[in-house]
């Protein structure tokens, strides 16, 4: 053999990749899932560090409260070390120790000089403006005649109470009681160890006070599972139906897609909901497992169609016939050479297929038949919010537009792949 | 084509026996019953009441009965949630709203998404085309009970255009159920309206290269001319069979709109119908939407072969 300079050949996936990594809406769409994916899998840090609410911990007196409210996280808290030092001025009856009445007003005072933009220890209204509670509700100047009891043109810090009851009762006797080593129901100067620093609810709190932003990362987590976990169901289902069908062909295929033919015609999504609605007793695992089953077993039948075609037009080509000549068995030939040579269009569908199962997801979880509180997915998270939209707009817009950026994301992706894939789609 | 037509027919009819036995079958295996929700009956009240039901007899007796009234009379028997109504008498009411909500949306769907697609295939990879496909995206990835209270807060709260919720028939006059109708018809057809836009632009660019059109253009004919009377006619194909899928998926998709909009038609009977577990009246939604689906699905492919004479089923 004499030695040849060869040019070197681009394989089909080198090729597509570059194709793909050109597309600049499917790049977008690719990175925005990931970070969606990402944020999915580090809930638990993102809780912890980021939000520092936990899904499902309750601020009643904080519910439905709008963009930017504070509440005091009762997991995850941070200290605020500096207010020590303060220690004598928090102990207002100065008895040598902190009460929860005494921690309570010092939190309110705190949420009064953060809502106090110019420090002069009064709120205007401009300021009334900027508080989280009035973003969407009455104007400014309502706000500010509701509250200001003296009518001197300004709210001070008594009349401000209602919007500045930053930390509860019962939350500020548990923030107590866990410093408490004396079990004196106060706070020594040895055991203070500062006051808890109020944290943002980004995205607002639901109807129980929790927080939507932490609720929305959650409901990442289990929209992208289920529209990942449903796609696989279909994924396999379709490969062995329909590879099955095309390689024996004949009397199989014509009975494997005859059957095909005729759940296409049946309204599957009504089957799946009265499915939901009938095992709704199920415990929530189960039922999670159902609901995967159950999306990925309406969307089979695509998958399958493609399968077959695909593999009709390979199984004669020569490395088949090969295959078969050295006696490969046919479970072999199926999945060893024809459906990795079926790969590209089967990996397309799937790709549009999640965003699909995810829409159905939370369809169902907008019938109140998908996940169940205190989980959410976003269609779940939507669903509460679609019962009062007009009065907490905010309560379905971060969930519905997760949603719906996820999609377009997951749909921009799959359109980049398929130009990608099959170069005869792109001549266009 | 008489045939064939006959052949669809009878095997529909097959599938839906098969719908129907196994709705009956899912709802039999179910835990729960219709007459176990509330409050707890003595035995006495409750074992005449599934007399009445027939709940008593053996499995395979109360299927008999039920195919038997079904398929023979076109009976689904009294409601179990409200006993003094016939399921017939509740399908009767709520299926000329559906329908009419489901017709509405597949005019939105097809003018929107048939327009929009034009456009962007005649002026591919201008700013139309952009636009359009990134509208198109927009609007498959949107869904529509996100969509929905959006618009409601603009057109009918904020503007106060048109209705936030209910259902006015004709006897408000053709305004009045406009004013009611349209923001429903909108969402549920909004997303069909995309992808027929999708499909419509990939068809005409296919069909803007074939060889009849370019002789079309050869013999002098204008271009407007060679769009409207050539090229639409092949363009719309996918999109035709198309419209199969997208009637049975606005059929439920309007289950969601209905409970948004609080309107009274076939999938606020559906759901609530499968929550209270009146089996009957599941039963007879079912039934109905299935041969619905059935139907037009016929109708669609029926169509086709008129549209695209390749195709022939003979």
């Amino acid at each position: 053999m004499t030695e040849q300079h060869l040019e070197k050949g681009t394989s089909l996936w080198a090729d597509a990749w570059k194709r793909l990594l050109r597309n600049r809406a499917a790049m977008a769409g690719a990175v925005v899932v990931a970070l969606m994916a990402l944020c999915a899998l580090g809930f638990g840090l993102i809780s912890r560090y980021v939000t520092r609410f936990t899904f499902d911990e309750q601020h009643l007196e904080h519910a439905t409260k709008p963009i930017g409210a504070r509440s005091i996280p009762q997991e995850h808290y941070r200290l605020d070390e500096g207010a020590k030092a303060r220690f004598g001025e928090i102990d207002a009856d100065a008895d040598g120790k902190i009460d929860r009445f005494e921690l309570a007003a010092e939190m309110s005072r705190l949420e009064f000089r953060l809502l106090d933009g110019n420090g002069d220890g009064a709120l205007d209204a401009a300021e009334l403006g900027e508080a989280p509670i009035n973003l969407f509700r009455d104007s400014a100047q309502e706000t500010l005649a509701q509250m200001d009891a003296d009518g001197n043109g300004s709210v001070h810090l008594e009349e401000a109470a209602e919007i500045t009851a930053l930390m509860p009762d019962d939350e500020a006797r548990d923030f107590i009681r866990k410093y408490d080593a004396d079990k004196d129901k106060g706070m020594s100067a040895s055991e203070f160890p500062g006051t808890p620093v109020p944290q943002t609810h980004w995205f607002g709190t639901d109807a129980l006070g929790r927080d939507l932003l932490t609720r929305v990362v959650m409901g990442a987590r289990v929209s992208l599972a289920v529209g990942f976990i449903a796609t696989m169901v279909s994924f396999w289902i379709g490969i062995i139906w329909g590879a099955t069908a095309g390689y024996f062909g004949g009397r199989v295929d014509n009975l494997m897609m005859r059957f095909v033919d005729i759940m296409y015609g049946l309204p599957f999504m009504f089957l799946v909901i009265l499915l939901m609605v009938i095992f709704q007793e199920l415990p929530g695992d189960a039922k999670l497992y159902l609901l995967f089953l159950a999306l990925g077993a309406v969307q089979w039948l695509t998958m399958s169609r493609i399968v077959r075609g695909q593999v009709i037009t390979l199984k004669s080509r020569e490395f088949v016939e090969a295959a078969r000549a050295i006696g490969v068995s046919k479970a072999k030939i199926i999945f060893r050479h024809l459906i990795p040579n079926a790969l590209g269009p089967i990996i397309v569908y799937s790709t549009l297929t999640v965003p699909a199962v995810m829409l159905e997801e939370a369809f169902l979880s907008f019938l109140g038949l998908g996940v169940q509180a205190p989980y959410a997915s976003w269609g779940s998270l939507a669903s509460d919010g679609a019962q009062a939209f007009r009065e907490y707009p905010w309560l379905i817009v971060f969930p519905g537009a997760a949603l719906a950026i996820t999609l377009l994301s997951l749909n921009f992706l799959g359109d980049g792949l398929r130009d990608a894939l099959d170069p005869q789609v792109r001549k266009d | 084509m008489f045939q064939y037509i006959v052949k669809r027919l009878l095997s529909s009819v097959g599938v839906i026996l098969i719908i129907i036995t196994a709705s009956f079958f899912v709802m039999k295996v179910a835990p729960g019953g219709p007459f176990d929700a509330d409050r707890k009956l003595p035995d006495e009240v409750k074992r005449n009441i599934e007399a009445k039901y027939h709940l008593d007899k053996p499995l395979w007796e109360q299927y008999l009965r039920q195919m038997d009234s079904i398929v023979l009379k076109g009976d689904f028997g009294p409601s179990m949630k409200y006993p003094d109504r016939t399921v017939n008498e509740i399908l009767a009411e709520g299926l000329p709203v559906s329908l009419v909500l489901g017709f509405q949306a597949m005019i939105v769907a097809v003018m929107l998404g048939l327009s929009a697609g034009l456009i962007a295939g005649l002026r591919q990879n201008r700013w139309e085309d952009y636009g359009a496909m990134t509208t198109a995206m927009a609007g498959v990835s949107i869904p529509n009970f996100v969509l929905a209270p959006l618009l409601i807060v603009l057109f009918a709260i904020k503007l106060r255009w048109f209705d936030a919720a209910g259902w006015n028939g004709l006897e408000k006059g053709i305004w009045g159920h406009f004013k009611s109708s349209l923001l429903p018809s909108l969402t549920l057809g909004v997303y069909y309206a995309a992808y027929i836009a999708r499909l419509t632009r990939s068809g005409m660019l296919e069909i803007i290269r074939q060889d009849y059109i370019r002789t079309a253009r050869a013999k002098g004919l204008s271009e407007t001319v060679v769009v409207a009377r050539h090229a639409i006619k092949g363009a719309v194909i996918p999109v035709v069979s198309f419209l199969g899928p997208a009637f049975a998926g606005m059929l439920t998709g309007s289950v969601v709109i209905e409970k948004i909009f609080n309107i009274p038609g076939l999938g606020t009977h559906f759901v609530a119908s499968a929550f209270n577990r009146d089996y009957p009246l599941v039963l007879g939604t079912i039934v109905l939407y299935s041969a619905l689906l059935v139907v037009l699905n016929l109708i669609v492919d029926v169509l086709y072969t008129v549209l695209d004479p390749r195709v022939s089923y003979d």
